[in-house]
């Protein structure tokens, strides 16, 4: 940019524990994302280890009956809710504004809100496993599995609230997303040039707000069963447990596609920039998630094929699952035709971007069997279905994610990761994971059934098994040597300029890292490739806008700040929001409030007490402060 | 940016709170859908104790017809107070809020009623149903008055022509938790 922008005297502390606590900065709370997510990926990775130990070899005795099955239930849990949705929103939360030329999220202090939500909500979760046992009935929760009768602990509480609360998290950065991806586009950015990541966020915030109450009230309903007498999933009173199947899946499908949308929007903005090419059939791409979405809510019986439901109702689910295939498929084809041609440099973010490509076919050829019920009720609660779904959540969502840090890492800390230690990362990641989850597509078609501790010698099982394990832990040392990368990196990496991959959307325009106000001034976007533009035709300038400050009166009252140097044109006020305490305290109420329902009834009052403080201070304190703003 | 309102790069119009309580509501759609649903399954398999047929209409349509008022004090509120008549703004948002008060005192008399005649949320599956749906609603209004309460109350100083927008944000939520109730009435109440 061509005019610095001088940060006047901060009337609070930007640095330091505090000012991490009240941050309302959306690249801060993307980053509290991203490491709470990490912290989360290392206990469901252990769980997952545990329980590959357990399963290398027959008749083991490491991890048996219902530790496993809380094991089990706590890996699937923890890394849906606590490391890949996090992780996605932690990285749209730090670059979408930054994508689409936005100085901050919609609502800042709502955002902040969402990150300690999302932490203390699986903390409370995995407290679980200290105050007396962890859920043992699966990540779905099948009723009457959950009852009382059958599962007499608190384990299943505490899953059902710390969903709850996890629920509510990303409601509102749904919400926020949105809100900001509709409202806060810089000028020029139509939705026909919106960058991909975009796109898809935006796509997957619907799908969030529109599954997530399905859950919500099922685990209501659940919650009333154990503890109110209420008999929604019970049988025996007339109560339906495929009512829970339903309301479970009717959220647990799209969620599937809440995991795996985003990642194809950053495989879709890391290849054109690999390939030097612009994405092959932008819009193409852009209404295929669109149809992903709408198609991705009609399918949700295909996880119900062998519960007995009408031929009919089979067919017609199984046809919608069949076609989810097309728009898949039209992505996978933009993809190979955007490399295609392209002059592709083999960095570290284009080597994990391309193997999602690869693996994520895998993945979604075998949904294609699933989807077939004949096939379906050969294959259902075999490995066949646990290698499905890692091979689109591990080899599609974590691929794409692992590519989105190499690929952004420059930009949010101003240092590259190192590329030899990314391409040893890579080499292990993808060898580890090959070896860890194809084996189990044969082990399925073999007939051996998931969610069982063990299994009996002589099934001719064994070699697959112990290759899996052996996959599983090479693919956990990949991630050592990623985590080693990242703290090597942090303190030794190569310096990284602002656009260090020759990059084509907004963040690029920003320094590494950015600025709190993002940028000086906002650009004004020509194409679907405002970055490019400015390097290649000649425009080495984006044409600068003055901020509209005085748009009505309303806005002095709300603001209350507008200055001395109001309608100057040489003179640009940011104005960013203040910190705010609030957001936390509001977060801790509800946790606190939640815990007592689990656990002591003292809890109650303190948590509601906890969330009237924050809720009243939060709504009293003004949005942004009198001494908080920047001048050029 | 350091506003409400829309980037100059939006299309759409809309101040950035309203759009948030648009979206925040048609997520909340769903919910109530799955309640709903929830109650259609499993209201007609009860096995014994009271059924459907144990609901009288007398306090559920009176109090539909206070939803409904209260909703046409809602939208008078924010009429008031785009005329910059700010204080029978006030006057209509607390009757508001009066009205969703009589309608939770109705439906607290209509549950003790019930709970008196041996209907209750654990006797069987109508029992659980009916609690579940009505009960979630009821919450919903109490959250309401205390939204209205709070805007009408702690607000009243900030609210002008200008600064409409708390009156509507909170009105929007309001007259959707009076189009559940009326979706409720109709399943739970009149279709038996």
């Amino acid at each position: 940019m061509t005019s610095p922008t001088v940060a006047l005297p901060r009337a609070h502390a930007e640095r330091g524990l505090l000012s991490w606590l009240t941050t309302v900065d959306h690249k801060r709370v993307g980053i509290l994302y991203m490491l709470g997510a990490a912290f989360f990926a290392l206990i469901g990775g252990l769980e997952a280890m545990l329980i590959r130990t357990q399963l290398a070899v027959p008749n083991s005795q490491v991890l048996v009956g219902d530790a496993y099955n809380q094991v089990l239930t706590m890996h699937g849990t923890t890394m849906v809710f606590l490391v890949v949705m996090p992780l996605l929103a932690g990285l749209g939360n730090y670059v979408i504004p930054l994508m689409i030329g936005a100085r901050d999220m919609a609502y800042p202090r709502l955002n902040a809100f969402g990150v300690w939500m999302f932490m203390l909500g699986g903390i409370f979760l995995n407290l679980s496993f200290i105050l007396g046992g962890a859920p043992d009935a699966g990540w779905f929760g099948y009723a009457p599995l959950t009852a009382k009768t059958f599962s007499r602990g608190t384990g299943i509480d505490f899953w059902i609230w710390g969903l709850q609360l996890l629920g509510i998290s990303s409601i509102t950065s749904s919400i926020n997303f949105v809100t900001t991806i509709l409202l806060l586009r810089a000028p020029g950015l139509t939705m026909n040039r919106l960058p991909l990541f975009a796109w898809t966020t935006l796509v997957t915030s619907f799908l969030i707000l529109f599954a997530m109450p399905s859950i919500s009230a099922a685990l209501f309903l659940l919650f009333l069963d154990r503890h109110l007498g209420t008999h929604f999933f019970n049988p025996a009173a007339g109560g339906d447990p495929l009512l829970w199947q339903h309301l479970f899946w009717f959220f647990g499908h799209p969620e599937v596609y809440i995991m795996i949308l985003p990642a194809m929007g950053i495989v879709s903005e890391v290849l054109p920039v690999f390939s030097r090419k612009p994405i092959f059939g932008y819009t193409a791409v852009a209404y295929s998630s669109v149809a992903i979405g709408f198609i991705g809510f009609t399918v949700w019986a295909h996880h119900m094929f062998a519960v007995g439901l009408p031929d009919v109702v089979n067919a017609f689910f199984s046809a919608g699952s069949l076609l989810v295939a097309v728009p898949t498929a039209v992505k996978v084809f933009n993809w190979i035709s955007t490399i295609w041609g392209g002059t592709v440099r083999y960095r570290a973010p284009f080597l994990f971007a391309a193997a999602f490509v690869a693996l994520f076919v895998i993945g979604g050829l075998g949904g294609l069997f699933l989807a077939s019920v004949p096939v379906d009720w050969q294959l259902t609660d075999t490995y066949f279905v646990v290698a499905h779904f890692h091979y689109t959540l591990f080899g599609g969502s974590m691929f794409a994610i692992v590519a989105a840090i190499y690929y952004w890492f420059p930009k949010i800390t101003g240092r590259f990761l190192d590329e030899r230690l990314g391409r040893l990362h890579f080499a292990l990641q993808f060898i580890g994971f090959n070896l860890a989850f194809f084996p189990m597509h044969l082990l399925g078609l073999m007939g051996m059934p998931r969610r069982v501790y063990t299994y009996a010698a002589g099934l001719g099982w064994e070699s697959l098994n112990l290759l899996a394990t052996v996959g599983a832990f090479i693919l956990a040392l990949s991630f050592v040597v990623f985590f080693a990368n990242i703290a090597r990196s942090l303190v030794a990496g190569e310096r990284a300029p602002n656009d260090p991959w020759d990059g084509h959307t907004l963040e690029w325009l920003t320094p590494s890292p950015p600025p709190p106000y993002n940028f000086a001034r906002i650009p004004v976007v020509q194409s679907r490739r405002p970055v490019w533009d400015t390097k290649y035709t000649g425009n080495p300038h984006p044409r600068p806008v003055v901020e509209v400050l005085s748009g009505n009166g309303n806005k002095g009252d709300h603001n209350g700040h507008m200055g001395d140097h109001e309608g100057d044109s040489e003179e640009e006020h940011i104005h960013l929001p203040a910190p705010s305490l609030w957001p936390l305290v509001l977060a801790a109420g509800l946790t606190v409030f939640a815990l007592g329902l689990v656990t002591h009834w003292i809890f109650v009052p303190v948590g509601l007490f906890l969330f009237a403080l924050g809720m009243a201070r939060w709504v009293q304190q003004p949005l942004f402060s009198e001494t908080h703003k920047t001048s050029s | 940016m350091a506003s409400h309102h829309p980037a100059a790069g939006s299309e759409i119009a809309v101040d950035s709170r309203k759009l948030g309580i648009w979206v925040f509501l048609a997520s909340e759609v769903i919910f109530f859908a799955s309640l709903i649903v929830a109650y259609l399954v499993l209201h007609n398999r009860v096995t014994s104790g009271p059924t459907v047929h144990k609901l009288s209409l007398t306090i559920p349509t009176i109090n539909t017809m206070i939803l409904l008022t209260s909703s046409v004090a809602m939208v008078l509120a924010l009429a008031h107070l785009r005329d910059g008549n700010r204080r029978a703004s006030i006057a209509w948002l607390l009757t508001t809020a009066w009205l969703g008060i009589c309608f939770l005192i109705l439906k607290g008399v209509e549950y003790s009623h019930h709970l008196h005649e041996g209907l209750t949320p654990s006797v069987n599956v109508f029992g659980s149903a009916y609690y579940a749906v009505t009960g979630f609603h009821a919450a919903h209004v109490a959250v309401g008055v205390i939204w209205i309460l709070s805007v009408a109350l702690g607000l009243r100083h900030r609210l002008s022509p200008q600064n409409d927008v708390p009156v509507e944000a909170a009105g929007l939520y309001w007259h959707f938790v009076d189009l559940v109730w009326v979706a409720i009435f109709v399943v739970v109440y009149l279709m038996r």
